[in-house]
């Protein structure tokens, strides 16, 4: 079940409440318990599979947590990252890699028949194989200790709130909570509803009725011309934000509910002034997790190559980002246009910011903008592959959109609802960024202020809202 | 218990302020709603039809009725009074609520329905968007709350919230408080102006979507039935369309012969594609006349429901 | 080396990599201190450390660095 269905809204309260009422030490159980049930509840099929990733990653742990000799722990852990791989490899990309390699014969005049899965994708199998793989390098690592109870690791790979599309969590922080959890305090429960409510605003106010225009506009592009195609790709990276981070934000709010802290995805992302500070903002777990287990090591074994090593372990991060995304070529495509994004940034750094100095533009506001401005408007075009079916079709749109001039597609029903939906988002960002301790609503000191804009944030969802069951964008990952 | 007896209280307060609040919406916006129609005489169709009208003749539709057939034409030839009840965008599930809501309050002599052939397929999103339209009828009404349904599997549990009667309307509500409607003459006719742009010449082919939707069938059939049985006329009618096309194959299109078969309704089908409309100066678009095509067509097509129907005999 | 030599070479190293002109060291100081010291600038940073002292860092350890402080300590290690 989704977040944004009935079900979920009932199933919820009942799961934390009773939660609070089993016992302290069965709660890692129950909520296990529950799960699964929730996991069952989509695809019970699929189900075995993460009991069997589980267990492969609880017996790899405790086996390398036996052993002392390094060169020994080091194969245990490649052989167990590759036995959590082998699944997502073959649900996700196993057709793909052998299109393209019957594709890459074909140049040659080969023709192989290349076998094919015709599998459904289990649900939440990127995040949770991700953060198997995680655990086990940690534990490598040394950097968590071994975890003894098979029920706190069968728990951190499938907590129901962040199994269908993160945050992506880690042992170190989920472990030493689902060892020690705690009751709902109150503060935690109006916490989590907050953080709640807003998810849903952003989710089925701003994200879903962009998406009505942007699908509109993307789903018929040789219809529509270069200005509208313009308008709807910049209003893309703000539908992915709303949709992907309000969906974050209902996680974050339901795991804290129950007392638990789960690490944040999203911070502002539009306000970065360069890419890696975007990237920094940006889905955030994902991109904590590809730094520490993709692009360190790789960077670790290439800094003799200075900069040019820092460039290709860009390239090399941002192609597995692309790639983790989905299996075609557009995502490769869009992880690489990152990569160079960022390794251009890397590459005039230095010159960049002697600029800045001399010129004192580092605080200067109408200097912040522009950057930000840029920022998002090359973010928008590197997502335009994000969205296309074929690169093909990315490369079509972006040409109509230097191209072909005209008047613009005006759906004014959507977009009025859409500007104001989005003008309140802004307005609460904003005030995140520069003004945080000012006029705060959900966390006034006075109860009719709170009380009265958690009714306001509730009618526009209600009033204003897509309730007509949006597509979720991240769910079949 | 004790620490949570203040966050209980308070939430059992927010509730009760999100029950009044959502109240005080439903009447609001119903107020606005009318506030809105009132300012158009063509948007107030749906209330009159619903509510008003009393007339003999009863013209059923989407923006192809309203724009073409001309009541005051029909009133000369027939001798009996016509209202136009039909409006943009409204397919089968509001076009079904407009009729149920008449025979609900008094027996018309004769219902003209402008059909088309795929006037039995499913709807699609936009006119489930259009479905709130009826919203205010909700309530009261069986036939309204059957095709809310078919919005989504929850739909009945949305409608709780008055908040969620007026889903996205609110914006249309200032439109039409600001902007004007179309122009409105006598029964509700709204003539269009112009002829087709030399760029809508082009392409006048149209294909159907081939799919006969269950649940459309079911409801039509009971509307059918009803009818009958209170000894309405019915008359099946094809408003041109300045198309090429071919719909004899098409499913929705053959089980609405079936049916028309099977109670006995006239379909005036003729006028469809009849050489003496066919001239793109009669036309706004593909789908609409104008108003120089729209009185010809009522013309002919007065001449044929007095032929079929032998309308001054039966009557 | 003595402890104050290794803290005046990692200086001039910081200076260079993270482009900051009068950067003082302190015990407790991380990557969020410095403005231009993030995951792209480390490595570097690394590297030059790793030439400057003639020492060779393994993985494990880098990553139980936790301020400026524990890099020196390992320098300090490395070079008895």
């Amino acid at each position: 079940m989704t977040f944004t269905s009935f079900k979920f809204l009932l199933f919820f309260p009942l799961v934390v409440i009773l939660y609070n009422i089993v016992p302290k030490k069965a709660r890692v159980w129950y909520l296990l318990a529950v799960s699964y049930a929730f996991y069952a509840f989509m695809q019970p099929v699929y189900l075995v599979l993460l009991a069997i990733v589980t267990l492969v990653t609880y017996w790899i742990t405790r086996w390398m947590g036996c052993v002392d000799d390094d060169n020994k722990k080091r194969k245990i852990q490649v052989a167990g990252i590759i036995l959590v791989l082998l699944p997502l490899f073959l649900f996700k990309y196993f057709n793909f890699v052998n299109e393209s390699i019957g594709a890459l014969l074909g140049v040659w005049g080969i023709t192989v028949n290349m076998p094919t899965i015709q599998w459904l994708l289990p649900v939440g199998i990127s995040f949770y194989t991700f953060m198997a793989i995680g655990y086990i390098v940690d534990v490598y690592n040394e950097e968590v200790n071994v975890e003894k109870n098979i029920g706190s690791v069968g728990l951190f790979l499938s907590f129901f709130p962040i199994i269908l599309s993160g945050p992506i969590e880690r042992a170190g922080n989920m472990f030493p909570q689902l060892n020690n959890l705690r009751r709902s305090e109150p503060q935690d429960l109006t916490a989590g509803a907050k953080m709640m409510l807003w998810g849903y605003f952003m989710k089925l106010c701003v994200a879903d009725r962009l998406a009505l225009y942007v699908d509109a506009v993307f789903g018929n592009i040789a219809h529509h011309n270069g200005t509208s195609l313009a308008f709807a790709s910049l209003l893309y990276p703000i539908q992915v934000y709303a949709d992907l981070g309000g969906y974050s934000l209902i996680a974050i709010g339901a795991a804290r509910c129950m007392g638990m802290r789960i690490i944040p995805n999203f911070n502002r992302p539009f306000f970065a002034t360069s890419m890696s500070e975007l990237w920094r903002r940006w889905h955030m777990s994902l991109i904590q997790w590809l730094t520490d287990y993709i692009y360190t090591p790789i960077s670790f074994a290439l800094r003799s190559w200075k900069v040019w090593g820092i460039v290709v372990s860009l390239m090399l991060t941002f192609l597995i980002s692309g790639v983790w995304h989905g299996a075609a070529l557009t995502f490769i495509v869009w992880g690489l246009v990152q990569g160079v994004y960022l390794s251009i940034e890397a590459l005039v750094q230095k010159k960049r910011s002697n600029f800045e100095k001399k010129h004192n533009l580092e605080k200067n506001p109408i200097y912040i903008f522009l950057c930000c401005l840029i920022v998002f408007v090359l973010f928008a075009i590197s997502q335009v592959f994000g969205k296309c079916a074929t690169v093909e079709e990315g490369w079509q749109v972006l040409l109509k959109i230097f191209s072909d001039r005209g008047t613009m597609f005006m759906d004014s029903s959507t977009l009025g609802y859409a500007g104001v939906m989005v003008f309140v988002l802004a307005f609460k960002d904003l005030r995140d960024e520069f003004f945080p301790t000012k006029l705060r609503f959900f966390e006034s000191k006075y109860i009719v202020v709170r009380f009265l804009s958690y009714l306001f944030v509730l009618f526009l969802i209600v009033n204003m809202g897509v309730l007509d069951a949006g597509q979720f964008i991240y769910f079949q990952f | 218990m004790k620490r949570y007896k203040g966050i209980l209280v308070k939430l059992l307060i927010f509730v009760a302020i999100v029950i009044a609040t959502d109240i005080v919406c439903g009447k609001f916006f119903r107020f606005l709603e009318l506030k809105a129609l009132s300012n158009s005489p063509y948007g107030m169709t749906l209330e009159n039809t619903m509510w008003k009208i009393q007339s003999d003749v009863v013209i059923i539709g989407a923006s192809e009725a309203s724009h073409s057939i001309i009541p005051q034409i029909l009133e000369d030839s027939l001798g009996m009074s016509v209202y136009n009840c039909g409006k943009d965008g409204c397919r089968f599930y509001i076009q079904n609520a407009m009729v149920n809501g008449v025979i609900d309050r008094y027996t018309p002599k004769l219902i003209i329905w402008s059909v088309g052939p795929d006037f039995l397929s499913t709807p699609s999103v936009e006119d489930k968007g259009n479905l709130s339209q009826i919203n205010p009828f909700y309530s009261e009404k069986q036939y309204v709350k059957d095709a809310l349904k078919t919005k989504s599997k929850y739909e009945s549990v949305k409608l709780c919230s008055k908040a969620y009667l007026y889903n996205s309307r609110l914006f249309v509500y200032l439109y039409k408080m600001i902007m004007p409607d179309y122009e409105y003459e006598y029964g509700a006719y709204a003539p269009l102006r112009g002829t087709m742009s030399d760029s809508k010449l082009g392409n006048r082919e149209k294909a159907w979507k081939n799919h006969l939707d269950v649940n459309v069938e079911r409801e039509f059939l009971k509307t059918l039935s009803r009818c009958q049985s209170r000894g309405v006329n019915v008359v099946f009618v094809f408003v041109p369309r300045f198309e090429i096309e071919d719909h004899q194959n098409i499913q929705s299109y053959q089980r609405m012969i079936e049916i028309a078969e099977k109670y006995n309704i006239t379909i005036i089908e003729d006028l469809y594609h009849c050489n003496d409309l066919m001239n793109s100066a009669y036309f706004k678009d593909h789908a609409h006349l104008n108003s120089i095509g729209a009185p010809i067509f009522t013309s002919l097509l007065s001449a044929e429901l007095k032929q079929s129907l032998n309308i001054c005999d039966k009557m | 080396m003595s402890k104050e030599e290794i803290i005046t070479n990692l200086t001039s190293i910081f200076c260079e990599v993270f482009n900051e002109k009068d950067l003082v060291l302190r015990d407790d100081m991380t990557a969020n201190d410095v403005e231009n010291w993030d995951s792209l600038t480390h490595m570097l940073m690394i590297s030059k450390v790793e030439e400057q002292f003639g020492v060779k860092f393994k993985l494990k350890e880098l990553n139980k660095l936790k301020q400026v402080g524990d890099l020196i300590s390992t320098i300090e290690t490395k070079l008895q």
